[in-house]
């Protein structure tokens, strides 16, 4: 039990703010225009159709409209944001050797500790580039692909990546998914042969160091039939006075029998726009699971969403949103049954606190051909003062009259009768509403492996600082 | 020939993702239209009145509010400490052709009690547009029932809409019937002005054929201790659409409030659409605000205890649509409006 959160005023966010010198990195000038565009490919090697890809990513960018629904993001400026910033190393395959000041950022991070305990593999960003990848023998002998995307395009799987990259989440989708397409960098590939199962998780942790800097990091995951994956996405910032900007894709691709589990804690710096696009399509009695934690960032939009598109095919979404001061996080999931017999099953939770404003956006259609289909979405929002908002807005849109959808939301604020039984048996009232906090965050932690569940816990406490009491 | 333009309405107050097409609806709708002529039966205790009604807001939002701009609102009050035993009865017989506008303001004083009956029926095969406005003041401890019911033909296009204010300790209940006609757009705006002041709608719905039901409820809460429940319950067959939407918005200081939506529609086939979306917007931490919504097939223990009773599957699905609207229509707080609409659905 955390005893200072009635006293301490500011988030000790220590852990994750410190900042490192800028020497001798590549950076394209600020802005987005076709010349810088073209610099980026240039610089990344593309092959010709990625290159007018890009050039076409851009045009779109350029004709879409902002989306009028979601929170502002006036602070963002792209004449200010520097697409590109390339730090002064390759990608190497063993933490000695990547350079001192770069490693002992990931050090502090506890990524090669977590590499060494309990993953199968990790790629670590920072900026624009992978500075490193690597994955366990054992893993790879099973034929397990992971490693990073742009040296995936000129490998063997040149033509799955062609074949699949940005299908899922096309540039047209929305435009930060065109800007996505026009500067993407960085990110990794991950195949998973038919009948692998990879015990173990892969993680990828994505650190944006740059001030007033975008991360646009590409992951592609095909998981092929009856395989299955568990992959972690961690990601951080120092805060900055600058906007910075996420604006990642993940696509995922299950095949049929397989099963993917996507776990992310995010924990971006506030002054982070995160407005990052996340996909899936499942197969023919597979699985998919994605738990969610979304703690940082200034303004966030972010829902993955599943395309349950094989017969018999399940999704599972357990997501956590915590909204501080300053912060409006937009939070969600959005799911598409096509296959007959399809369930989904979706569990939000979201705590706002000192004017944070937390949405919670979801969507369920069910499609005239997903006959039999089941989905049940909880949303639940805890308010711990008036100063903050939570806001709920779920869609449904059903075409298929013999399935079944169900939807519950409930906002309130912390029972005044659990912090009274609580109390009543020897528990101060600033512990027993902690413990009420965590335990309503407990439907998340749960569902992550264990290091990553102290993470979290971590991030709560850390956020709960000052919000009690 | 019908001067017709494209006007929007049901906006939701906080829109959500484009592609899902929810947000609002654009309708093609006459420009003009000739006032309204309903047989009006107005009880002991209700008088015509100058007041002014404008300040009450309705819920199909500024273009429908335009459109009816230029129609005179005729106002009846209730005075204070009065309470009229005999619904307040307004019956539109819409004519062949015709595009119908009409606007209503009532205002009922304090410790006072109400209940309208707003009926719009047609002959069969008849078809034109109708637009109504509908605008309440509640006083302070006051009790105002509404029930609208749309029975017109299926030639129809309706736009029936109203707004409550709700003074302290001030009841306003509406109940919202609406029996297929070719577009149906509702909406409902009720701002709980008043410390402890309550409302409740009871909406039911049966949309069939290639026809459109569009919905947008709206319950603004500013006082302590108010309390809204919107019930709806639906039916939907053939090729048919339907978007509801509804907003509790708990704003700041709207403290010890509770605010529930639950929504239940019954899906007879394929080939209709279903969209919800049941918004709950909180400003304020010391509320409870609660949705739940329940969307497709009938429950499988239901429909196997029915079978074994030998009642047919299809029979079984036409029974259920039938007490669902009758669940509605039970609550309508006027006996003979209630037998006569249980009626009108038994032979349906």
């Amino acid at each position: 039990m955390a005893k200072e959160k009635t006293f301490v005023e500011d988030v000790p966010r220590d852990l994750y703010d410190f900042k490192d010198e800028e020497v001798d990195f590549y950076r394209v000038d600020n802005g987005l225009t076709e010349a810088i565009v073209r610099q980026i490919s240039e610089e990344k090697n593309d092959p010709q159709w990625m290159t007018d890809f890009r050039l076409h990513c851009l045009e779109l960018y350029n004709s879409l409209d902002m989306v009028p629904w979601g929170p502002p993001i006036d602070g963002l400026d792209m004449d200010n944001i520097v697409t590109y910033v390339k730090p002064k190393t390759g990608m190497a395959g063993k933490w000695e050797d990547v350079p001192d000041d770069i490693k002992n950022t990931f050090e502090r991070l506890g990524i090669p500790e977590a590499e060494r305990k309990s993953l199968a593999g990790v790629g670590a960003q920072y900026d624009s580039e992978l500075v490193y990848h690597n994955v366990r023998a054992e893993v790879a002998a099973q034929g397990v692909i992971y490693t990073d995307l742009e040296s995936a395009m000129h490998g063997p799987y040149a033509e799955m990546i062609q074949e699949h990259f940005m299908k899922l989440v096309p540039p047209t989708d929305h435009k930060f998914a065109a800007l996505h397409g026009a500067v993407w960098s960085g990110g990794s590939f991950v195949y998973v042969p038919p009948g692998v199962s990879v015990e173990i998780p892969l993680q990828s942790y994505f650190r944006l160091n740059a001030p007033g800097a975008g991360q646009f990091e590409h992951t592609l995951i095909i998981v092929d039939d009856h395989a299955s994956l568990h992959f972690i996405e961690g990601c951080s910032a120092p805060k900055y006075s600058v906007a910075n900007l996420h604006a990642g894709c993940v696509e995922i691709f299950v095949g049929d029998n397989a099963k993917m589990r996507y776990s992310t804690i995010e924990n971006w710096s506030k002054n982070m726009y995160n407005l990052n696009t996340k996909r899936v399509t499942v197969g023919e009695n597979s699985a998919m699971e994605w738990v969610s934690g979304s703690f940082g960032s200034h303004t966030s939009y972010l829902y993955p969403m599943t395309i349950l598109k094989g017969d018999h095919s399940k999704m599972d979404y357990t997501g956590i949103t915590f909204a501080g001061e300053g912060q409006e996080l937009d939070t969600g999931m959005k799911v598409t049954h096509i296959g007959k017999h399809t369930t989904s099953s979706v569990n939000t939770r979201s705590i706002c606190k000192d004017g944070g404003i937390s949405n919670t956006r979801t969507s369920v259609v069910v499609t005239p051909e997903a006959d039999g289909s089941k989905s049940i979405v909880g949303c639940t929002s805890l308010m711990l003062d008036s100063k903050s908002r939570s806001d709920t807005i779920p869609a449904i849109d059903v075409r298929n009259h013999n399935s079944d959808v169900g939807h519950e939301a409930k906002i309130g604020k912390i029972s005044d009768e659990a912090v009274f039984y609580l109390m009543s048996r020897g528990i101060t009232e600033e512990d027993a509403r902690a413990m009420i906090v965590s335990g309503f965050a407990e439907s998340v932690s749960k569902e992550l492996p264990l290091e990553y569940a102290v993470e979290m816990n971590n991030l709560i406490r850390l956020e709960m600082v000052g919000a009690i009491g | 020939m019908t001067n017709l333009n494209t006007i929007t309405l049901n906006r939701m107050k906080m829109i959500t993702w484009r592609w899902l097409k929810m947000n609002e609806r654009a309708v093609e709708f006459p420009t003009e239209g000739v006032a309204g002529e309903p047989a009006v039966i107005l009880p002991a205790g209700v008088t015509e009145s100058n007041q002014s009604v404008d300040g009450v807001k309705c819920g199909c939002g500024p273009e429908v509010d335009a459109l009816l701009e230029s129609t005179g609102t005729r106002v009846f009050a209730v005075a204070d400490n009065t309470t009229v035993e005999e619904p307040f009865k307004i019956r539109y017989d819409l004519t062949d052709g015709l595009s119908t506008f009409d606007k209503f303001g009532i205002v009922v004083g304090d410790h006072a009690k109400l209940t309208i009956i707003m009926d719009v029926v047609s002959e069969e095969a008849s078809a034109g547009y109708a637009a109504f406005q509908t605008r309440i003041v509640v006083g302070k401890e006051s009790e105002v029932s509404l029930v609208q019911i749309h029975r017109g033909s299926a030639g129809y296009h309706i736009i029936d809409d109203f707004g409550a204010s709700v003074a302290e300790n001030g009841t306003f209940r509406a109940y919202q019937i609406a029996f297929t006609g070719k577009e149906n757009d509702l909406g409902a705006h009720v701002e709980l002005v008043g410390d402890r002041s309550n409302c409740v709608i009871h909406s039911g719905y049966l949309t069939a054929d290639d026809h459109v039901m569009d919905i947008n409820y709206y319950v603004n809460h500013l006082g302590r201790s108010a309390e809204s429940n919107i019930y709806t319950s639906g039916v939907l067959r053939d090729t048919c659409q339907k978007v509801f939407r509804t907003t509790i918005d708990f704003q700041p200081g709207a403290v010890k409030a509770v605010g529930e939506e639950n929504e239940n529609v019954l899906l007879m086939n394929d080939g209709c659409t279903n969209k919800t979306v049941p918004t709950i917007l909180c400003g304020e931490e010391d509320v409870v605000g609660e949705h739940g919504c329940t969307v497709g097939r009938l429950a499988d223990d239901l429909i196997f205890y029915l079978e074994s009773r030998g009642i047919p599957n299809e029979e079984i699905y036409e029974m259920m649509a039938k007490a669902r609207l009758e669940a509605i229509i039970r609550q309508i707080p006027d006996e003979k409006t209630r037998e006569e609409l249980i009626e009108f659905n038994n032979n349906l």
